[in-house]
């Protein structure tokens, strides 16, 4: 069974879809090798979430696990850990998505916090991070930081969603 | 304009919770059994090595604001401290030449004195290459370097890599252009040691945060606070006599048969920009290496 709801077309996005992924894992990336920050959400699994939520022909399930896959190799964890906990917080995403793009920002950024903290439990169950003093306090304020990032990620996708669709 | 907005307009679709569930029971149960393969075996080294080799321009461009700000900062050094710096330079390898005479004449005493007792010369001709430090990464997950090498210059797994101060850690993955060195910081690394004072053997086991922790030292033996660990060279992976890490705490727990003792790397973990890569001797290779 298929429901009818108004959304966007992979094909009319697919090249801001790709760079919008490319460049998350760079950021991403950038952020793990500095020296300074060690406890940033990831940015791909909210860029990640944000098309899950506007793109609705597709699961995106397949997407979430190449790209925890790709976040394994990068973070050097074992492989199929990252794609496991992108595979699952996506399929939550599904589950809701409807009533999500439904919600205003603020209300969305609230869910991004419910479900940054379920993705933080399970990293801790799943990875077990050696954490102590200020490094406990980042891991446990993450999913803040991801609520505070959704409103910024998923009102610079739109505009450029936009300006692809309308000019 | 007028076509975009129709062909946008008339996506009404969404994918079915049928479809929805059976995808993500599919791709839940794939990423469990990889995890088991990744544990367990070595069968995904080739996998993430070409996971890596793809990633590999993300990381160089991810790489690269840092790369630039170095660049700009050693642009600005004046010519009178790159003047300093080669005469400090100059110095040190003067003083390394000299520690080198001694060190040749120390390596045949002690093949003399082997020879006399009828034993085998622990002083193996390891070869050693110098790789640069392209990226260091330390997550709550994970401690790694990225080096410059890779398959390419004939970097393998499990080689050794040393800085100017001791044991840095571990080559985990190779790509043919660069390779990743898990740390000895790192939670998933042991390494078997000893008291270079008093050769008691232990286990030194990565904590996190430029920690470490010595185990398996039993209650009542002589440690204190300042010994000097190196490598024991046994387990076949790591070579004998680098020096690795120093006790910087011994604590004794009531009814516990072993010492709870932490000690910090001796090697620059945070600093190091050039590293060594030890090429395993003949006589440290695990026959099994070749199968």
């Amino acid at each position: 069974m298929t429901t009818k709801v108004f959304s966007l077309k992979l094909s009319d996005v697919k090249w801001l879809w790709l760079a919008s992924f490319l460049i998350g894992l760079v950021l991403d990336t950038m952020l793990m090798i500095s020296a300074d920050i060690h406890n940033a959400p990831s940015l791909t699994l909210l860029i990640l979430i944000f098309w899950t939520t506007q793109i609705f022909e597709h699961t995106h399930l397949f997407s979430a696990f190449i790209l925890g896959l790709l976040f394994d190799a990068i973070l050097a964890s074992p492989l199929g850990a990252h794609a496991l906990l992108f595979v699952l917080i996506t399929f939550m995403m599904l589950r809701i998505r409807q009533s999500f793009k439904a919600f205003p920002v603020w209300q969305q950024s609230m869910m991004i916090v419910i479900y940054y903290a379920i993705f933080q439990a399970l990293s801790w169950l799943l990875l077990q991070p050696a954490l102590s003093g200020a490094g406990w306090t980042f891991y446990v304020l993450e999913p803040v930081f991801a609520g505070l990032l959704w409103p910024v990620i998923t009102m610079t996708l739109a505009r450029f969603t936009q300006k692809l669709l309308f000019h | 304009m007028l076509s975009a907005k129709r062909r946008f307009a008339i996506n009404l679709t969404t994918t079915s919770p049928q479809k929805e569930a059976t995808q993500f029971l599919a791709l839940f149960i794939l990423s469990i059994a990889l995890m088991v393969a990744d544990h367990y075996s070595q069968a995904l080294t080739h996998f993430r090595s070409l996971l890596l080799t793809t990633l590999d321009p993300i990381e160089r461009a991810a790489a690269l604001p840092g790369e630039w700000y170095d660049w700009f900062q050693q642009d600005y050094q004046t010519l009178n401290e790159v003047q300093l710096e080669n005469q400090r330079l100059k110095t040190e390898i003067l003083l390394l030449k000299a520690q080198q005479q001694q060190f040749s004449k120390l390596k045949l005493d002690v093949e003399r004195l082997n020879r006399l007792l009828g034993t085998a010369s622990q002083m193996d001709d390891t070869q050693v290459q110098i790789a640069s430090v392209s990226f260091y990464s330390q997550t709550p997950y994970t401690h790694f370097y990225t080096l410059n090498k890779g398959q390419l210059d004939q970097v393998e797994l499990n080689q050794t890599v040393i800085d100017a101060k001791g044991v840095v850690g571990q080559i985990t993955s190779t790509t043919p252009v660069s390779s990743r060195v898990r740390l000895i910081t790192d939670p998933e690394i042991q390494v078997p040691v000893r008291v270079q004072r008093n050769g008691q053997r232990g286990m030194l086991s990565g904590m996190g945060h430029d920690r470490l922790k010595l185990m398996f030292i039993p209650d009542g033996a002589a440690i204190r606070v300042g010994d000097l660990l190196e490598t024991s060279g046994l387990g076949h992976v790591y070579p004998e006599g680098y020096p690795i890490a120093r006790v910087t705490q011994v604590s004794q727990t009531q009814g516990r048969p072993y010492l709870s003792i932490q000690a910090e790397p001796v090697a620059e973990l945070n600093r190091s920009q050039k590293v060594l890569i030890l090429t395993r001797p003949v006589s440290m290779r695990d026959p099994h290496d070749d199968d």
